[in-house]
């Protein structure tokens, strides 16, 4: 049965991703590393800190109080990135293996996964280095074993929930509301999350038999999503089949712009029933809240500039980015049939202006924090439509990679080549490059004037600008369309 | 209509594709046959533009392919599922091919309605995307797509596979009235000898990229051809 685990490792391995991009594997297992090396402090100084909050208390008492927190959010965590493992049986289903026999080592294997053995590096050092030291080592023990069998005791859940999300979605609403109520309660000291929870992991270091109970619920749960999963182990059951009540649309306000408001229709119908690109729009519009951090604490120029270049350019850097790729699995039509490249490049000018021009409206709201935000968003708006945009329309025929659209956001480095940081330079630098010598030689108000000069005649140059990337789209299409066909 | 002179493609150091001479006239219907690995895909890549060749021109009708984009108006081609777009709808996906030939909706839902016996209440109002529906299915939208802007070129890489046997016999009829109507001229490629020799008034023999027969269609073409394929 070793093959399955055998089988896991060559799919992760073997992804074309990792085959091809050593540099982005480095950078990945850095920051990999950097986030263990993290935990681990954290979870070693965790004694100290407690103390320098909370002097004279129990350090080991506050950390069991903050527990119940972290397996809170945990499972909130978990039900947007943990991926379903129960849906890889379906290869296997035909072949002549026991059902139990694939679905107990798929489970086993999920619980093994990364994200699980991160308690471990969150808990270890703060057991041995606090616990053992002040409660006894047999405490610690049955303390680790209590956290690691929540943990699982949630991601073993979280499985089980996204399913249940699939058949009734009301049962799942109704558990996230109600410990969305926990935690409101919480918050009014109706009910004192803390209290229970520093009670009950403490008990556990007294008395060692109680870490039973965690243990206990993991097998049930463990066992309750196995029957679960045994009666639906079939592929029209794993969510590999879908079947979708489509419907049929137009826009008709974008039916004067003719052709180009049908390559707009395309592009949002893209954005909207496709699963990454719509979370990168979220993704987007949620960076607006940026400014909520910033504003009240920075009036540096320079960090404003940089504030406005997010919050009404957030769309342009994170879905521009992969603008080529987005299209990856129907580029050769675009290319074949009677798309105008000219056309094609209008419409997303418009697409990208439209979307700037609403995020700097949805900016309006920082209006409190002073008149002059707004004029350098103002700037900086100009700026994106005028400029980045035709940076980003430029350097995004490069090298861009296929995408697949079905597949979720986190973690998910797809299409990722050296391209995306040269879109990013220029993005970052030109505005600076175009205010620093106004904002020194003459004052701050010319500086943000000349941003907002700057993206107006880019605007009104929008036909040579469009020219000059159509050239530039005729001359890699060979290339791009041959990165696309690529699996 | 079609002409091809001194067509290379070359990957590393193999040559896939080598063409000296083939002419099209209008009306004609060309049926491409020859093993995998042959070079169809690459050459219709090369007609249409989107792979780039070594050496050599293409021109349909008078444009040479890789310096203009005026050819696009009168060229219907299908190669495979990258040129369909899976999130939409089959009728979303009609309406917007329609659309880059200015043709509006009532007009495209007209042309549907011929194709109503090979859609076979598989593909118009089934709440599905395309992504949602059979192989066979997606390849049914595909074709039909490619008729959509009255070309006067139509390029098809292999439409008779995937589909069900009725859909075969219905999408060969079609494309046999089709050639009848001397208006189009059809370049089909396929493994199936028997329905090329059906279809195509002049068969074109490719093997490891290079023309190695062109014959016309009689009586024993089919016979010949699975001569030839049997050596």
């Amino acid at each position: 049965m070793k093959f399955i685990f055998e089988h896991q490792w060559k799919e992760f391995f073997r992804s074309s991703v990792w085959q091809k991009n050593l540099a982005i594997n480095i950078v990945m297992a850095l920051f990999f590393v950097y986030i263990a090396a993290n935990f681990i402090f954290l979870s070693y100084m965790a004694g100290d800190i407690l103390m320098d909050l909370f002097p004279g208390q129990s350090p080991i008492d506050n950390f069991n109080k903050g527990i119940i927190y972290y397996f809170l959010a945990d499972i909130f965590i978990r039900f947007y990135m943990q991926q379903s493992p129960v849906v890889s049986i379906a290869q296997y289903l035909h072949l002549p293996i026991k059902k139990h026999k694939i679905l107990n080592l798929v489970l086993l294997r999920s619980g093994l996964s990364i994200f699980n053995s991160s308690i471990l590096l969150l808990t270890i050092p703060f057991a041995f280095g606090w616990v053992a030291e002040y409660e006894s080592t047999s405490g610690a023990v049955a303390w680790l074993i209590a956290l690691v069998s929540f943990n699982l005791v949630n991601s073993y859940l979280v499985i089980y929930l996204k399913k249940l999300l699939m058949e009734k979605p009301y049962i799942v609403a109704i558990f996230g509301l109600s410990i969305v109520l926990i935690g409101i309660l919480d918050y009014y000291s109706i009910l004192i999350l803390t209290t229970y929870s520093q009670l009950f992991f403490t008990s556990i270091i007294r008395n060692e038999f109680l870490a039973l109970i965690p243990v206990v619920m993991l097998v049930l749960t463990y066992f309750g999503v196995f029957k679960f999963f045994k009666s639906r182990a079939y592929i029209e059951n794993l969510g590999t089949l879908k079947k979708k009540d489509a419907k049929s649309t137009s826009l008709e306000f974008l039916e004067p712009l003719a052709e180009i408001g049908k390559l707009i229709e395309l592009e949002l119908k893209l954005i909207w029933r496709n699963k990454r690109p719509k979370s990168v729009t979220i993704v987007s519009f949620v960076f607006f809240l940026y400014g909520y951090m910033l504003y009240p604490q920075s009036t540096n120029v320079f960090m404003l500039i940089v504030a406005g270049l997010m919050i009404t350019g957030m769309f342009v850097l994170n879905y521009g980015q992969f603008l080529f790729s987005w299209e990856s699995s129907y580029f050769d039509l675009l290319m074949a049939r009677n798309v105008q490249i000219k056309k094609y490049v209008i419409g997303k000018f418009y697409l990208f202006s439209f979307i700037t021009f609403i995020s700097f409206l949805l900016s309006l709201i920082y209006i409190p924090y002073g008149i002059e935000i707004i004029q350098v968003n103002l700037a900086m708006a100009l700026f994106n439509m005028g400029i980045n945009f035709w940076v980003v329309m430029y350097f995004s025929t490069l090298n861009p990679k296929k995408i697949d659209l079905s597949k979720s956001t986190f973690f998910n480095y797809q299409g990722t080549s050296y391209q995306q940081f040269i879109i990013v330079l220029p993005m970052m630098g030109l505005p600076v490059f175009v205010f620093a010598p106004f904002h020194v030689l003459v004052s701050q108000e010319a500086g943000i004037l000349a941003l907002a000069m700057v993206g107006i005649i880019g605007i009104l140059l929008k036909g040579p600008l469009s020219k000059i990337v159509e050239q530039r789209i005729i001359t890699k299409k060979y290339q791009m369309a041959s990165n696309f066909r690529e699996s | 209509m079609i002409s091809i002179q001194n067509l290379q493609k070359v990957y590393g150091n193999k040559v896939v594709l080598d063409i000296e001479e083939l002419y099209i006239e209008k009306g004609q219907s060309i049926g491409l046959v020859g093993n995998n690995g042959a070079g169809k895909t690459t050459m219709f890549r090369c007609i249409l533009d989107l792979i780039q060749p070594k050496s050599g021109i293409v021109k349909l009708k008078d444009f040479i392919v890789s310096n203009n984009e005026e050819w696009k108006e009168y060229t219907g081609s299908y190669l495979d599922e990258h040129f369909l777009i899976d999130f939409l709808t089959p009728e979303e996906y009609f309406y917007f091919i329609g659309s880059l030939y200015q043709k509006s909706k009532s007009e495209i839902a007209d042309f549907l309605k011929q194709f109503f016996e090979l859609f076979n209440g598989e593909i118009l109002n089934q709440g599905k995307y395309i992504r949602d529906l059979s192989k066979g299915n997606q390849k049914k939208v595909g074709i039909i797509a490619a008729l959509i802007g009255d070309p006067e070129i139509l390029i098809l890489d292999e439409p008779f596979a995937n589909l069900d046997p009725s859909t075969q016999i219905r999408l060969k009829t079609f494309l046999k009235d089709l050639d009848q109507n001397g208006e189009v001229t059809m370049l089909i490629s396929s493994h199936d000898l028997s329905h090329v020799a059906d279809v195509c008034g002049r068969i074109v023999i490719l093997e490891k990229g290079t023309l190695v027969n062109d014959i016309s269609t009689n009586e024993n073409t089919l016979k010949e051809l699975e001569h030839f394929f049997t050596q």
